[in-house]
């Protein structure tokens, strides 16, 4: 393969990997020749978790596996990498260490960008800064919403136990002092603060599980709170 | 608290402790439901308390709350 078909081809699978759409060109280019080709047997480590990370990596062909080792030496899939993704992105601007293992599953390639050669990039050519930035910070607003989706999620699960046992409670003929919650006991039974509470009642009522009114929380669907309880 | 509250007619529970007299619930309240009395915020009005946890979710040192009941609507209580 000539030199230009090999460019070409290298631009083209950088124009695959998200933190690089919409750019120039002239930039593609500019990334694609300071980038490593890199060739990796089947059950080869590319880098290791802990390790100082090298830079940004992009799958050519092959799969590989993200693996964390436990501490009785257990490992544990958490991800796969096919053709056009690319991996850790942060120790391009972090001098964090890998924060897992990656092995190739197969006989796999991989373009590797180095983090010196990114951050000399970075420094001429503001647009590629520029466009960086938005796709962290997009990156950032989507784990941000996630973390409050579980959190949330977590807290709905143990809220309809809750609420299901203390229903079931004020249903035994033999205790004659109905139970009373307040908001702020309900949070710390949860594991969470009231505003959170607030919000998955109104969220519980909205899906007509339960009806608020006023002192009273009215459980309507029994089955369906059994459902939001196993979700955890 | 709970021992003086009205289980019939409940209203928030303002703990007299923790209250420090800024008055936020009583500005926040949409019903005039509170007043101060002695520096503390109370509950002047109970009847016109509607439940909706203005003062509670206002009140900067968290002295107040609202006691929920949590029961099963009568037709779908599980049989047996």
């Amino acid at each position: 393969m000539s030199h230009n078909s090999a460019l070409n081809q290298t631009i083209k699978i950088l124009t695959r990997v998200p933190y690089f759409g919409g750019l120039d060109p002239e930039i593609l280019t500019a990334i694609a020749q300071v980038a490593e080709h890199r060739a990796y047997d089947r059950d080869q480590v590319v880098f290791m978790e802990g390790d100082p990370g090298a830079g940004l990596y992009i799958v050519e062909h092959g799969w590989f596996k993200v693996v964390k080792i436990s501490l009785d030496g257990r490992e544990q899939a958490i991800h796969f990498l096919g053709p056009g993704e690319a991996f850790n992105a942060m120790s391009v601007f972090t001098e964090t260490p890998n924060p897992a293992t990656v092995i190739a599953l197969e006989p796999s390639t991989a373009l590797l960008v180095r983090r010196d050669a990114m951050i000399r990039l970075l420094d001429a050519h503001p647009r590629l800064a520029r466009i960086m930035i938005q796709k962290l910070a997009a990156r950032v607003q989507h784990l941000i919403t996630l973390v409050e989706d579980l959190s949330l999620r977590t807290v709905e699960a143990r809220m309809a136990r809750m609420l299901l046992a203390r229903g079931r409670q004020g249903e035994d003929q033999t205790v004659s002092r109905r139970r009373w919650a307040t908001q702020n006991e309900m949070a710390a039974r949860l594991g969470t603060v009231p505003d959170v509470v607030s919000r998955t009642l109104r969220k519980l009522a909205s899906e007509g599980m339960i009806e608020v009114s006023r002192h009273q929380i009215k459980i309507l669907d029994i089955e369906g709170l059994e459902r939001v309880a196993k979700l955890e | 608290m709970m021992k003086d509250f009205n289980h019939t007619n409940p209203t928030p529970i303002i703990d007299a402790d923790l209250c420090n007299g800024c008055g936020l619930c009583v500005t926040a309240c949409p019903h005039n439901a509170l007043g101060m009395v002695d520096a503390k915020a109370v509950v002047v009005h109970p009847q016109a308390c509607e439940y909706d946890g203005c003062c509670e979710l206002i009140c900067p040192v968290q002295a107040i709350d609202r006691p929920f009941l949590i029961v099963m609507r009568e037709d779908v209580k599980r049989d047996g």
